[in-house]
């Protein structure tokens, strides 16, 4: 009988500290994104957007304490660790982030990759909107990540619309038929195009080669 | 015997707990359906430090109410942040030219 609860008790003792490593575990993948990023940091995204390798200064500034209060937002920043819940696939890793030349008067682009393996592209408004700089974020899924990544924003209570997007090194422009009917073409610059239009974005083809 | 019981049962409810406040809040369920070119609202003010949308094959917007919102192509994942948080609604609008699915998720 004493045997039996000893084992009982050693059982119960085993099943405890599996829950408690599991949840640790699940905090640590959850919050770091390191699960994901040791799958996801091969250097073959890197060969398809030599942008991702670009040693220029982002430009944007890292915040740790989003809670804050007594730090007001002078330009547009970025969360220096994934919040809690975070999709890995739909978030970078922030050691990635890369600025992009995108010559936009009012919008700011980078590239970066995501937690999951696929490409992404961010951007900001140099325009406040209430006194915040929000960031648009677009990832494409880990397998689709030779197709590029496209991203429209829109400001509340503004027509201006940025349409940016990154595509691999191999394309040398993009055509760009928005909703009013037109059609333009991009010339890409360091894997990324972007265009401000009033009109939204319907579809896109590339051009390859030089 | 019953103490290893009660210790077993709160380690789980507290590995559950964990767990569940590690997730983004989903509000719209899985099966969301907006017509082309609608919006869905979470229809109340909370706390929003981020807004998803993902669409069933479908292109999707992302966005923060009176802020602005971030639309992205079908398969994409679109997010909108405020890297300091605001006191807004999160919504979702059908960016396709056809009506479909959505999963719409914030992040207080």
């Amino acid at each position: 009988m004493q045997n039996h609860h000893a084992l009982t008790k050693r059982r119960g003792i085993v099943v405890c500290g599996a829950l408690a490593a599991g949840a640790v575990l699940a905090v640590v993948l959850l919050t770091s994104g390191a699960g994901s990023s040791a799958k996801a940091s091969t250097p073959t995204l890197a060969a398809i957007y030599p942008a991702l390798a670009s040693t220029e200064p982002t430009g944007l500034p890292l915040i740790s304490d989003p809670r804050s209060t007594t730090a007001a937002p002078t330009g547009p920043a970025f969360l220096a660790s994934p919040p809690t819940g975070a999709d890995p696939e739909g978030w970078p890793i922030v050691s990635t982030i890369r600025k992009l030349p995108i010559d936009l008067p009012g919008t700011s682009a980078w590239i970066a990759q995501s937690i999951a393996g696929g490409i992404c592209i961010l951007d900001a408004r140099s325009t406040p909107v209430n006194g915040h700089y929000p960031i648009g974020l677009s990832c494409s899924e880990p397998g689709k990540s030779d197709d590029g990544s496209t991203l429209e924003t829109s400001l509340a209570g503004s027509s201006e619309v940025a349409i940016v997007g990154v595509v691999p090194s191999s394309v040398s422009a993009v055509s760009v038929t928005l909703s009013d009917g037109s059609t333009k073409a991009v010339p890409v610059k360091d894997d990324s195009w972007g265009i401000e239009t009033t009109a939204h974005l319907q579809s896109t083809s590339t051009v390859t080669g030089g | 015997m019953r103490k290893v019981r009660k210790l077993v049962a709160a380690t789980t409810v507290a590995f559950f707990a964990v767990v569940v406040t590690a997730l983004a809040i989903n509000w719209t369920g899985s099966h969301y359906y907006l017509s082309s070119g609608q919006n869905g609202f979470l229809n109340r003010t909370v706390i929003v430090q981020a807004s998803f949308g993902k669409g069933e094959n479908r292109a999707v917007c992302a966005g923060i109410r009176y802020y602005g919102l971030s639309c992205v192509g079908r398969g994409s994942i679109a997010s909108y942040i405020e890297p300091y948080a605001v006191l807004s609604e999160p919504y979702l609008h059908n960016h396709d030219t056809e009506g479909g699915y959505f999963v719409g998720e914030y992040l207080e």
